[in-house]
């Protein structure tokens, strides 16, 4: 019985593990397409100049 | 045309009414759930909202929401990925939150049977749109600092008529307002609670100490603009937000929430603050480069710090300025709507109530109350006015604590009069009666002074114009040496006291108390502080208020024309 549980919960993390690197794989592909497209330039950055994602447009 | 703005799912949960370009209603979800710094979804701020005008909700034209949450969840989903595998945890703690509440603003509102129109306004521009619509100006600067909105961390621009036009943005990680939090964290306070106490602190150390190795945390950069040396805080993949390497840099850990305060936390609070107003003084000093408009208006989290705000004046080319009540994500709510006002209805509010808009109750219902604790309390009612207040002054002369509960609850994070404890500020003995009696809380915090608006020159060192910000107790000012002595209760100790300052116009009852008062003493100042016990909420309701003076050793309770006292326990 115990061993069906530790089988069980082994399963249950597995198939965790694979959703959350496929979550995270289909977030960066989403956010490459569709994400917006900040300046990675530090401190002032001109709001004029800024490319503008689909979300953005969007919403 | 009615608007209904509503912030939350970050911290302070509010809600705000505009109708025909006057603001009629705003209120905190804290105040109702007794939960400070709500931030689920503010059902019952709204429901006051609504019942206070006798509205429903369909009745309501537009919905506006403080920011946008798809662009937000862009940013979240970023750091995870950006930070993968590292963000695991934090991914397991807000995605699910985010998908299931976050997200779903439209379907919420849609299931409490709201049809109409809502638009969601972007963080900053909420946060500007709070500040510069009501405040005198017709043409001013603007700069929002805060944690972070959807990317923007800090932004400026400048507003002209109905126009708010933010021309420049910091993005996120770079954040003054989680820089700030980041040490809090560090200091051993809560983030977005304990930052005023990091300001507190401050007072009391030697910025000297840490100075260059606190200034290594920020870059500053020739235009103005700043960035965080990133490597020493971990808040973008990890709920703890200053890293491992700003501990071993600053050579100590985190200190525990009830640990003692050691100097070196005294003197690291001094440095971080001197810091924080190094860089919001070169952003000023550049921004007015561009324009020459000596109006400055400024919002966000950040313009709670009090003592940056009444530093401004002195070290810019700024001539006026102008804060908002709440700057912080409460007073999101009501920038979003104010926007929606401008650009549809065309229309500016009228910004004269701006502090007393939350709920007020009846006599019959303050009665109903102090009727329900009869055998814990004695009460007075007073019919005439000018009788309560010369009996109340003669309390606060006999150095008694008065719980002061009266009309409509204040918006924003200060009691200002009608949510208040008062009492005298001319012993220094009053600050440890207070904190024994009722606020328990840390030594190191000061109380705040009330001040009859036409004395505040005489008592403190204020140059140029007073803003109309120190009517919501958002101004750190020197006392003047001369009083010092006189009002030694408000008075920090470095000698600076956070006032409020009253005038007719605006709270007559509360003014009629301190001018009462200054006619028997010679004194405009009273001794205000918030009307709560430490970590909770500011009381909203006749039963918090009665709650809390029983739970505490106030000793007089004056609710609406009631003074209460406490009956005598027979042991």
């Amino acid at each position: 019985m115990s061993m069906i549980g530790g089988l069980k919960r082994i399963t249950t993390l597995c198939i965790l593990t694979i959703i959350y690197f496929l979550g995270i794989g289909m977030m960066a592909f989403f956010l490459k397409l569709f994400g917006v497209k900040k300046s990675e330039k530090k401190g002032w950055v001109s709001r004029e100049n800024m490319k503008i994602g689909l979300l953005e447009e969007m919403f | 045309m009615i608007v209904l703005g509503i912030s939350c799912y970050y911290h302070d949960s509010s809600v705000c009414i505009v109708r025909d370009g006057k603001i009629v209603a705003v209120a905190a979800e804290e105040r109702f759930t007794r939960k400070k710094h709500d931030n689920g979804f503010p059902n019952n701020a709204l429901r006051f909202c609504l019942d206070s005008l006798g509205l429903n909700i369909n009745e309501v034209d537009m919905v506006s929401f403080y920011e946008k949450p798809i662009l937000k969840f862009d940013r979240v989903l970023d750091q995870h990925v950006r930070y993968f595998p590292k963000s695991f945890k934090m991914f397991v703690r807000t995605i699910p939150e985010w998908l299931k509440e976050r997200l779903g603003i439209r379907k919420k509102l849609k299931k409490m049977g709201y049809m109409g129109k809502i638009i969601f306004v972007e963080h900053h521009l909420s946060h500007a749109a709070a500040s510069f619509y009501v405040s005198p100006f017709k043409k001013a600067d603007i700069l929002t600092v805060d944690g972070v909105g959807e990317w923007a961390t800090t932004t400026k621009g400048f507003g002209n008529g109905l126009k708010i036009k933010l021309t420049d943005q910091i993005n996120f990680p770079h954040s003054l307002g989680l820089f700030y939090s980041a040490m809090t964290a560090y200091l051993g306070f809560r983030v977005n609670n304990g930052e005023y106490k990091v300001m507190g602190l401050a007072a009391y150390g030697k910025a000297e100490v840490y100075r260059e190795k606190i200034s290594k945390l920020i870059n500053l950069h020739d235009n103005g603009g700043y960035s965080l040396n990133m490597k020493y805080f971990s808040y973008e993949y990890k709920d703890k937000m200053p890293s491992k390497k700003l501990c071993n840099f600053l050579g100590g850990e985190v200190r525990r929430a009830d640990g003692r305060v050691l100097q070196r936390h005294k003197n690291i609070a001094a440095s971080v603050q001197e810091l924080l107003e190094k860089v919001v003084f070169g952003m000023l000093n550049q921004m007015y480069k561009e324009r020459s408009c000596p109006n400055l208006v400024l919002s966000g989290g950040v313009a709670l710090n009090s003592v940056v705000n009444g530093k401004i004046i002195n070290n810019t080319p700024y001539k006026k300025l102008f804060i908002t009540p709440d700057p912080g994500d409460g007073g999101g709510a009501l920038g979003s709507a104010l926007y929606a006002c401008a650009c549809l209805e065309k229309k500016r509010p009228n910004g004269k109530n701006l502090v007393y808009l939350g709920p007020d109750f009846s006599k019959f219902n303050i009665e109903g109350i102090l009727e329900r604790h009869s055998l814990d309390i004695s009460y007075e009612c007073f019919s005439d006015e000018s009788e309560l207040i010369e009996k109340t002054v003669g309390f606060i002369l006999k150095n008694k604590v008065i719980g002061w509960f009266q009309g409509r609850m204040e918006w924003g994070p200060r009691a200002l009069g009608n949510r208040s404890i008062l009492a005298q500020a001319t012993s220094l003995k009053m600050k440890d009666i207070v904190n024994l009696k009722v606020k328990k809380r840390e030594s190191f915090r000061p109380f705040a002074p009330v001040i009859l608006e036409e004395c505040v020159k005489d008592y403190f060192e204020i140059s140029g114009e007073l803003s109309k910000s120190t009517d919501y107790m958002l101004m750190v000012y020197p006392v003047k040496e001369e009083v010092k002595k006189k009002i030694p209760a408000i008075v920090h100790v470095n000698g600076t006291g956070r006032l409020q300052t009253i005038k007719k116009e605006s709270n007559l009852l509360y003014y009629s108390l301190v001018k009462s008062y200054y006619k028997k003493t010679g004194i405009p100042v009273l001794l205000n502080t918030s009307f709560n016990i430490r970590g909770e909420p500011i009381v909203c309701t006749p039963q918090d208020a009665v709650k809390c003076f029983l739970s505490t050793d106030i000793d007089y309770l004056v609710i609406g024309n009631y003074l209460v006292k406490k009956r005598r326990k027979n042991v």
